[in-house]
């Protein structure tokens, strides 16, 4: 089934470009695995960028460039095609590849989560050195609420699994909401199996009221 | 080495050639199955300082920018049985190469993309025959709308593409409203779509 909320223009935008970090590539680039519709749009916004690079003025190459790229394609060797097959050992995995090639295995319910609060579980994927991102997944237990809250920069969430309303609707697998500091929400997972997503953020959640302002530091999202 | 630019220029016009072939599929093809020289020779013509200036936009020094190019079109040769001309033209494919090879130097992690072999992956709906030959022309009917932009149209989206800037700091940077920005880029983008669904 298609997800029915997908990314915005903006961020898929700068997406196509080459511009976002890391972290928002792999929600994203799992987004686009599970979501037909923002392929096709991701295709279209490609397009756009191969006509721009057509239609720029030509600038002069180096008078020996030619000669240096066959000289490193000599130095390359014989082309490896890449196999058409499916790795092996990844049959069943319903986890998209960008987010598989991240975890020790494609067993997301196995994993091993670290608590934060009550009915909240992490798995911290944010890499070495990304010091202005992170990218984690979050396991919330059915019926939890996470307390009213608003972003620092913007957020990424991936539905993989269960489900979670908030104000702006039911979010399902394949489903991704885009959040920033004029969003305020607070989402529930509203089904009866544990809801896990995939959150790339840049900065830190500002927490509206006293109970959450508290919450902050534990949960750190 | 016998390919030197000049002998290239005068391949390049000769009959037949490129005008026969306005976007290189044809030439995208000799070179994945029978590594053709002249023909890749050809795409390094139109292409190699296309994808310079484009890299030079994007804030690339002249050394980077001629190496990244030369990269890209090793990465051209090396990937051309990759290449699928019912899923896109060439510069649309050439662009996603240069774009990766710029990212793999700019940082440690290779970008994250999605694998049409994923197991994972959730097909696109069945198309039938109709449904490839209009997706193959509205390829062309993009290319068609971008030269139908309005001059701010394109300089925003060029902005997008081009820098990293977010929509406050293009709107700084050309001292207009943040919101002007946005309904400029959603101005182009409609028209674009317009374009894609009139047929
Ligand atoms: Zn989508």
């Amino acid at each position: 089934m298609e997800p029915r909320h997908h990314i915005s223009e903006e961020v898929l935008f700068s997406y196509a470009a080459g511009h976002t970090s890391h972290a928002f590539e792999v929600v994203l680039a799992s987004h686009l695995t599970l979501c037909p519709v923002c392929r096709e749009r991701m295709a279209q916004h490609e397009a756009i960028a191969g006509q721009l690079m057509e239609h720029e003025q030509p600038v002069a190459v180096n008078e020996d460039s030619l000669d240096c790229i066959f000289a490193q394609i000599a130095e390359a060797g014989p082309i490896a095609k890449a196999p058409k097959s499916r790795p092996s050992g990844r049959e069943l995995s319903d986890v998209p590849g960008p987010l598989a090639q991240l975890l020790p295995h494609s067993d997301l319910k196995s994993l091993p989560w670290q608590s934060m609060v009550p009915g909240v579980k992490q798995f911290d994927l944010t890499p070495e050195g990304g010091s202005d991102q992170t990218l984690k997944l979050l396991k919330i237990a059915p019926g939890t609420t996470i307390p009213q809250h608003t972003h620092n920069g913007s957020e990424l969430t991936l539905i993989l699994h269960g489900s979670y309303t908030d104000e702006m609707g039911r979010f399902k697998r394949g489903d991704i909401a885009t959040l920033d500091s004029e969003v305020s929400h607070q989402p529930i997972a509203d089904s009866d199996e544990d809801c896990i997503c995939l959150i790339a953020v840049d900065g830190n959640l500002k927490f509206k009221g006293l109970l959450p302002r508290l919450l902050q530091p534990i949960i750190g999202l | 080495m016998l390919h030197g630019n000049i002998v290239v220029t005068e391949k390049a016009r000769m009959p037949g050639h490129p005008a026969a072939d306005p976007d290189f599929a044809a030439d995208m093809q000799s070179v994945a199955q029978s590594q053709d020289r002249d023909a890749f020779a050809r795409l390094f013509q139109h292409f190699a300082p296309r994808i310079k200036a484009f890299l030079l936009k994007q804030g690339a020094s002249l050394a980077q920018a001629e190496e990244l190019m030369q990269e890209t079109m090793v990465t051209i040769w090396q990937k051309a049985h990759q290449f699928d001309p019912a899923k896109a033209r060439a510069s649309t494919w050439i662009f996603t190469i240069a774009r990766n090879r710029r990212i793999d130097r700019l940082r440690k992690q290779a970008r994250a993309d999605v694998d049409l072999t994923d197991p994972a992956l959730v097909p696109d709906p069945l198309e039938d025959g109709e449904a490839v030959v209009a997706r193959s022309e509205d390829r062309e009917r993009i290319s068609a709308a971008m030269r139908d932009l309005s001059h701010e149209q394109l300089q925003v989206i060029k902005l997008c593409y081009y820098s990293d800037m977010s929509h406050s700091e293009i709107a700084n940077q050309l001292d207009i409203p943040i919101g002007t920005v946005k309904s400029r880029i959603r101005l182009a983008i409609a028209r674009i779509k317009a374009a894609l669904e009139d047929a």
